[in-house]
């Protein structure tokens, strides 16, 4: 009995499956099924054979996907499809969304965000959205798992197309995921040092063994940025003289270190405060530096008080330092780098919102090009078996 | 005046003489066409779907003996009017057609 006009209902049913509330889609079904059945009765009693009956009525109503389109078409279609599809739809609107948006933190520093971080949280996200959509398809209908794959592809390569072709690329010279780290460079020593010991030849040795220090502390900046020299040497001196010993100890990054005003009839005047992990100072900076000249021959002078620290650095820097220019100096570097740094960061935004607004019309088209030639092919794996048993 | 939504009126009109289930509705509308019309199967139940979420059909599942229940539709009083409508349009529809049809007739003849 009724064997393909069963088959029939089966393979309806699965095209309606998600898509019209399971109500409307049993009675559909239902429906369909009585119409076969009155259909075939009716061909029966007029001789026909039974089985060409069934053929010749499922002949009639057409293939099981033009029917369940016209059955979507007019009656209630579920609003979102199954719960699977609108998971994976969602999914992928998610990663595209949170990839683009930390692709701008990353981008403008809007907060802190990392290459790594955005590679490895997207690769995630694409991940887990590409499995959801997969999963979703592959339970639903053959015909969505193209689809869903075809859009989790297109995000993939689109949104590393963007990385590889987007703003980053287009601004190569500003480097502008290293705006700030460049801004805090510039303020700091290593171009303050160059713009100096051009200015200053005087103090270049001086300066540039400050310079050297700059992996192994913070403080050596210092020795550039007056007012934080003084802040620091401040802090530290009462310390030291209170443990009556050359020893620094204080929270934080400086956990212990050396407080090293250098006598003014050395040949290395200046402040110095490093880091000391229990050797002689002398011996740290040694085994630091691998050198053992100057450092060895460096005659010290302990300060007895924050203030004779600060007045004997004053007094060196007074009679070897311009302040004043170097003032100009650095309120032009930091001027500058404000500049530079406002501009490309509104270029960058401006290229951004180009970009990602191009890239999302491109996908959109894209992607609507594509659904709508995979919509035309029909579901070949079912209509094989379908028109085998038919056969 | 055109005349729109041809499948509903069809459906309405033979709904309007007594309640049918989907089949026989389509049969209905071959035979008493005398086969000229014929809704294609497989967009009837859209059409009835349709109209029964417009209210100007309403269903039952009526038990048969020996056989799986089916569902009957029966026009609405919204559906009888609506069919007045549709009727009404049809006889413009055809009264304009036949003064442009005849008019040129005559217009031979003489």
């Amino acid at each position: 009995m009724a064997k393909f006009t069963e088959w029939y209902a089966v393979e309806l049913d699965g095209f309606l499956k998600g898509r019209l509330p399971d109500v409307q889609r049993f009675e559909a079904i239902k429906e369909v099924s009585n119409h076969f059945s009155e259909h075939v009765d009716e061909l029966v009693e007029r001789g026909m054979d039974p089985i060409e009956a069934e053929k010749a009525a499922i002949k009639s109503f057409g293939n099981p996907r033009a029917a369940a389109v016209n059955l979507l078409s007019g009656g209630k279609r579920s609003m979102f499809g199954s719960g699977l599809y609108s998971l994976a739809a969602l999914g992928l609107m998610v990663s595209i969304i949170a990839s683009a948006v930390g692709f701008q933190f990353y981008n403008l520093k809007l907060a802190p965000y990392s290459r790594q971080d955005f590679l490895v949280n997207g690769a995630l996200i694409f991940g887990a959205a590409g499995v959801c959509a997969v999963l979703a398809g592959f339970l639903s209908r053959k015909v969505q798992l193209g689809k869903l794959a075809a859009g989790w592809v297109l995000g993939i390569v689109g949104s590393f197309g963007y990385l590889t072709l987007g703003p980053e690329r287009h601004f190569a010279n500003v480097d502008p995921a290293n705006l700030s780290t460049q801004k805090a460079k510039w303020e700091s020593r290593h171009e303050s040092t160059v713009k100096l010991t051009k200015l200053y030849g005087s103090i270049h040795h001086a300066v540039s063994q400050d310079y050297s220090t700059y992996r192994y502390n913070d403080e050596s900046v210092n020795t550039i940025n007056r007012p934080a020299a003084i802040e620091k040497i401040k802090t530290l001196a009462p310390q030291m003289l209170a443990l009556n010993t050359p020893y620094v100890r204080t929270t934080g990054s400086l956990t212990q270190g050396y407080l090293v005003p250098v006598s003014s009839t050395a040949s290395y005047n200046y402040l110095y405060i490093r880091r000391y992990g229990g050797q002689s100072w002398q011996d740290a900076i040694v085994a630091d530096t691998g050198e053992s000249f100057p450092w060895k021959s460096v005659s010290l002078k302990y300060v007895k008080s924050g203030d004779e620290a600060i007045q004997g650095w004053q007094n060196f820097a007074s009679n070897n330092w311009d302040f004043e220019q170097i003032g100009r100096e650095q309120e032009g570097f930091l001027r500058e780098v404000d500049e530079h740094s406002k501009k490309s960061r509104l270029e960058l935004a401006g290229s951004t919102m180009l970009t990602l607004s191009g890239a999302s019309l491109l996908y959109l088209a894209i992607f609507a090009v594509l659904s709508w030639i995979v919509g035309r092919i029909p579901d070949l794996t079912v209509y094989a078996t379908f028109r085998r048993k038919l056969a | 005046m055109a005349f729109k939504g041809d499948n509903d009126a069809l459906i309405l009109g033979v709904l309007a003489e007594r309640s049918l289930h989907g089949y026989e509705i389509s049969k209905q509308i071959k035979l008493l066409s005398k086969g000229s019309l014929t809704l294609p199967e497989n967009k009837l139940y859209p059409a009835l779907h349709k109209l029964e979420e417009q209210a100007m059909i309403t269903s039952e599942w009526v038990p048969q003996h020996g056989k799986p229940d089916r569902k009957v539709y029966s026009i609405t009083s919204d559906g009888t009017k609506e069919l007045l409508e549709h009727r009404s349009a049809w006889k413009k529809f055809v009264s304009n057609i036949n003064s442009v049809m005849m008019d040129a007739a005559k217009k031979e003849a003489n």
